[in-house]
């Protein structure tokens, strides 16, 4: 039984996104891949110089690195989340968006741990990480946390996929090459869509979906102690993990609309992705404000309220108006307010302004992030008494950016050339509903 | 406070001779080009009555003070008919000393005391540097005893007359330390009494090692009769200082983190790899099940 | 201070020329006798006293001590000295500023003159309390928040109290040095340059020699001095004596010049730790900056325009100003 033969109105649909690229495409693909190329040139610059090509000293010891590192972690957070949920609440709109947050995961994901790598002296001793791993150490638990989520994300991704290989691997009319189609033969790993083989499948997505759901949450939280373990101004926080995992989510979700609002722009999807998709995350993330504002709010107020010399000074310095206070303003109010100003009126929600307002609170996750390193890095519980400007305050050296740019340029290269490899909005029969499984 | 030369040679003789104090000591200085070379002696006698003479030549001018190294001392006693002891070349801290042989008779002034020589000759056009110090040989007879549960710590200074007779030293003041790590805590004086040279103290607690061992030196230092002598004892009276290195605590900071961490990563990893594990079977039955319906097809 | 050291390096040159003249063999000696740091001295039959593994005194000629000091195990690098628990306390009456222990160390560590084991900050708790010098080395914390947090277990607390970095496993990932509260910790942002017979040495974690780029470093109490009886080289090089350096058990601590009890110096004169209510368990106490041996202005004649530049944020110097 050719399973193709069912969904051939589809797959004509979509083959042309994976048989052919535009030209626009190609620019788009060398535009990416030349920003990549920036980025490998500047890694190579700083291993053979060493980290002084970076704007990181003494006292602001991680910047750029750890600001993408928990970024880009967030996103994969947020991705993971959705998918998973997704698939457990299981709604009759879930189709278009499971595939596109569960890639968003795990390129970020895998993305986000290359910047921990930037930012290693010696990547030559990475193996002592494994050989003389501290289970008391942060960094242990960052290490096999982040591993089993991706090896997870990647099995519950592969998993939605199959179906997805089966079909591409009997449609005859693909104009792909022989290797390609040995590829999806194998990883189709003989599915043939029998209630068997369909029951074997969903109770394992249900398995990992369900695990997702704390790992991401674990690992993410881990990922928020690598500062809150520490006695530092601004990270000696006990609700830093919660406060990372909103935050992500808040500003993951964020991602995931921007996403969707470009392969739904570039790749004409507007057919499956509509407004009711977007109106329901738009929901979400305004859900999410409210919760990234409360938590903002009981984390600075208290600091604020409670003062301690060395929170009042970090304080002070992320109220500053001729320094963080413009970034902490949009990292903290206004993130939190133009979804709920944007979205809260009826007649301005459209899919523009959704998106628009998912800009916003994108890039203020993003400056969160920064505004949760530096300053406290800058803000040391003994004076900094140095003559040298670039040891006080912490200013992006060239190569950081470069590096900076070469991860969203690969997100979204990963992007497009997965959307070349598989289709990205499942077709409507190869998600079927799931059977009936115990856990 | 003390003037900046003397802090200088303290904290110059202390970071090369590491050892406990130093005797007194006498300086001389030649100016070339600059350049003063200082020379300076010191006589201590040690706990085993070795007296020895000490010498560090450096060569100073403004901020820059260097060692000489390879420098050749000649070191003499006596005044007018001067008795050669030794030649000795200084090492690359520009220290030299040289033991005396006991077994020498020492030319000594009318007052007991022998006069140490030390001399070192520039190049030609450099002026030669000489130190001398005039030191009365002493002895010092430490003991240690329980009188009454106090813990005493008694001393008794003798030196030999003209004619072999021993008088008693009388009215010095001496020293009481105990060692350490790296120089001697003082834990008391004695003044040893006008008539029959003897004084004493008493001990009070202090940390020893690990059976509560502790060394007790009586010491006159730079003393401008009789230099540095000194006589040590080691003995039980230290209050007994635990090494407990065997406990290996698990600790956040120890290569072994506390249990109950490895238990819960223990617990997360043997739930995630469970429910992997039965993924990868369930792969591989949807594997098998799809070679079946191939093969009947 | 970069001038300075430069100027004493340019008359050093000079005196070898003039030692020729001088003669003695200071000649030959002289490259030697500058590079004096890691020579043995020539005192043979000298004994010393050592401690044992169980804590107890025994008497060894010096010589087979410093052989064995420079082929030390791992395992024995890693516990410590053993029987000691160092302490440090820094009399901050006594500082004026004179840097002499941030140049002596890095000499010895072979460190570029912007990079600090030991730094000097002017500290002044407010506006109207009296400003004082402040020394801060590593602080060797009993609870180190440094070592907790390194994966690969690099950084590590020994029995004897001491701290210490193994560059030679060190991934660099800078936890450490986000999280020392104290910032004690530097990063080798790049290839670390040294004077050829620092680089040429064989690296100990007890000297911090020859360091590596891409690892992080820190004052490391020189454990190697202590091996040999003699004191940290920021104690030796204090013409002020500020800061006194000892063992704990023997309840002793020593600035090369006065000696005495550890518990009667913290009791008699108020030491404290500084910002101990982190929970840290500093090893180096401080002794409260009253009856100054020496005026606070004092500590501002003899330093370099760089290091006046250091402090310029400070009330103090802001006060100064107007």
């Amino acid at each position: 039984m050719k399973i193709a033969q069912k969904n051939l109105d589809n797959l004509k649909k979509f083959a042309p996104f994976l048989e052919s690229t535009t030209t626009m495409g190609w620019i788009w693909i060398a535009f990416l891949v030349l920003i990549i190329f920036s980025g490998f040139a500047a890694i190579t610059y700083q291993i053979s110089e060493g980290q002084i090509v970076t704007g990181m000293r003494d006292y602001v010891s991680w910047s750029l690195y750890k600001v993408n590192f928990i970024f880009f972690m967030g996103v994969g957070l947020a991705g993971a989340l959705t998918s998973s949920v997704l698939h457990l609440v299981n709604p009759s709109w879930k189709k278009p968006l499971v595939r596109i947050s569960e890639l968003m995961a795990i390129f970020s994901l895998i993305i986000g741990p290359v910047y921990i790598l930037c930012d290693v002296g010696r990547l030559d001793r990475l193996a002592n990480v494994f050989i003389y791993a501290r289970l008391a150490s942060p960094i242990t638990w960052d290490v096999i946390a982040i591993l089993m989520e991706l090896i997870v994300c990647i099995v519950f991704l592969y998993l939605g996929l199959i179906h997805n290989f089966a079909i591409l691997r009997d449609y005859d009319q693909l104009k792909v090459s022989k290797f390609r189609k040995r590829l999806y033969r194998f990883m189709a790993i003989n599915y043939e869509n029998t209630p068997e083989q369909k029951k074997h499948i969903t109770w394992s997505q249900n398995v990992l979906a369900v695990m997702v759901i704390p790992m991401g949450i674990i690992v993410y939280s881990v990922i928020a102690w690598l500062f809150g373990m520490t006695k530092q101004a601004g990270w000696d926080s006990t609700i830093f993990g919660p406060y990372f995992v909103i935050a992500a989510s808040f500003g993951g979700i964020a991602a995931l609309i921007i996403v969707l609002a470009s392969f739904r722009k570039f790749f004409r999807f507007e057919e499956y992705i509509t407004f009711k998709h977007f109106n329901i995350l738009a929901n979400t993330l305004l859900i999410l404000a409210f919760f990234y504002g409360y938590l903002s709010f009981s984390e600075y107020f208290s600091k604020w309220y409670g003062f301690g010399t060395f929170n009042t000074e970090l304080i002070n310095r992320l109220f500053d108006f001729s320094g963080y206070g413009p970034w902490f303003v949009y990292a903290n109010f206004i993130a939190m307010l133009a979804p709920m100003l944007i979205l809260a009126v009826p007649k301005w929600r459209t899919i523009t302004s959704i998106t628009l307002s998912a800009i916003i609170v994108v890039t203020a996750f993003w400056v969160k992030c920064y505004l949760i390193i530096i300053p406290t890095l800058e803000s040391q519980h003994l004076p900094i008494q140095d003559s040298r400007l670039e040891w006080i305050h912490y200013t992006p050296s060239l190569v950081e950016i470069a590096l900076t740019m070469a991860g969203f340029a690969t997100f979204c290269l990963f992007l497009t050339l997965a959307a070349k490899f598989v289709t990205v909005l499942p077709s409507s029969i190869d998600i079927e509903e799931p059977v009936d499984t115990k856990l | 406070m003390k003037s900046n030369r003397i802090s200088t040679i303290i904290v110059l003789l202390i970071s090369m001779l590491f050892v406990q104090a130093f005797s007194y000591a006498q300086e001389d200085e030649a100016e070339y080009d600059g350049y003063i070379t200082k020379l300076s002696l010191s006589y201590i006698k040690n706990t085993n009555n070795v007296k020895t003479l000490r010498c560090v030549i450096t060569a100073k001018k403004g901020e820059i003070n260097l060692p000489l190294e390879n420098a050749e001392l000649k070191f003499y006693a006596g005044n007018e008919q001067s008795l050669l002891l030794g030649v000795q070349k200084t090492n690359n801290e520009g220290f030299a000393s040289l033991d005396i042989n006991n077994e020498l008779k020492l030319p000594q002034d009318d007052s007991g005391a022998v006069l140490y020589r030390v001399e070192y000759k520039g190049l030609e056009n450099s002026k030669d540097v000489t130190a001398e110090v005039s030191v009365v040989d002493i002895n010092l007879e430490l003991s240690l005893e329980e009188i009454d549960s106090v813990k005493t710590i008694t001393v008794k200074g003798t030196r030999i007359g003209k004619n072999g007779e021993i008088l008693p030293v009388k009215g010095q003041d001496l020293t009481i330390y105990v060692k350490r790590l790296y120089t001697n805590l003082k834990i008391g004086e004695i003044n040893l009494s006008e008539d029959e040279g003897i004084g004493s103290t008493e001990f009070k607690s202090i940390p020893g090692d690990s059976v509560g061992n502790i060394l007790i030196i009586a010491k006159i230092e730079d003393n401008e009769l009789y230099a540095t002598v000194e006589k040590s004892k080691e003995i039980k009276w230290g209050s007994i200082v635990s090494y407990d290195r065997t406990s290996k605590k698990r600790e956040l900071w120890t290569n072994e983190a506390p249990i109950w961490m490895a238990i819960t990563l223990a617990i997360f990893l043997l739930g995630v790899w469970y429910h992997l594990v039965r993924v990868f079977i369930k792969m591989r039955k949807i594997k098998k099940l799809g070679e079946q319906i191939e093969g009947v097809a | 201070m970069a001038k300075n050291e430069k100027s004493k390096n340019i008359s050093r040159r000079n005196f070898l020329g003039t030692g020729f003249l001088l003669g003695a063999g200071a000649i030959t000696a002289g490259g030697v006798v500058l590079a004096a740091g890691n020579a043995i001295p020539e005192i043979s039959g000298k004994k010393i006293k050592l401690l044992t593994q169980d804590g107890k005194i025994i008497e060894v000629d010096e010589t087979a001590v410093l052989d064995a000091e420079q082929n030390l195990s791992e395992k024995e690098i890693r516990d410590g000295i053993p029987g000691r628990k160092f302490v440090m306390v820094v009399d901050l009456s006594k500082c004026k500023n004179v840097r002499k222990c941030i140049s002596k160390c890095q000499e010895k560590h072979g460190l570029q003159p912007d990079q600090e084991f030991m730094k000097v900050l002017l500290m002044q708790d407010d506006k109207n309390s009296a400003p004082y010098w402040f020394p801060k080395p590593c602080y060797h914390c009993d609870q180190p928040a440094c070592v907790k947090v390194c994966p690969v277990d690099a950084t590590y607390k020994r029995h004897d109290g001491i701290v210490l970095i193994d560059n030679e496993r060190c991934v660099g990932c800078k936890f450490c040095v986000a999280g020392c509260p104290y910032s004690a910790r530097i990063f080798h942002w790049k290839e670390v340059e040294l004077p050829i017979e620092l680089a040429n040495r064989k690296y100990s974690s007890e000297t911090s020699v020859p360091a590596k780029k891409g690892t992080v470093s820190k004052c490391d109490f020189c454990p190697d001095q202590s091996r040999q009886g003699k004191l940290p080289h920021c104690v030796t090089a204090c013409p002020m004596g500020v800061i006194y350096f000892g063992d704990m058990n023997e309840d002793t601590v020593t600035n090369g010049d006065e000696t005495i009890r550890f518990t009667d110096i913290i009791r008699d004169r108020a030491g404290y730790r500084y910002l101990a209510d982190l929970g840290t368990a500093p090893l180096v106490y401080y002794l409260p900056p009253v009856n100054r041996q020496f005026p606070f202005e004092s500590g501002l004649e003899s330093v370099t325009d760089e290091v006046k530049e250091r402090y310029k944020n400070t009330e103090y110097m802001k006060s100064k100003k107007e």
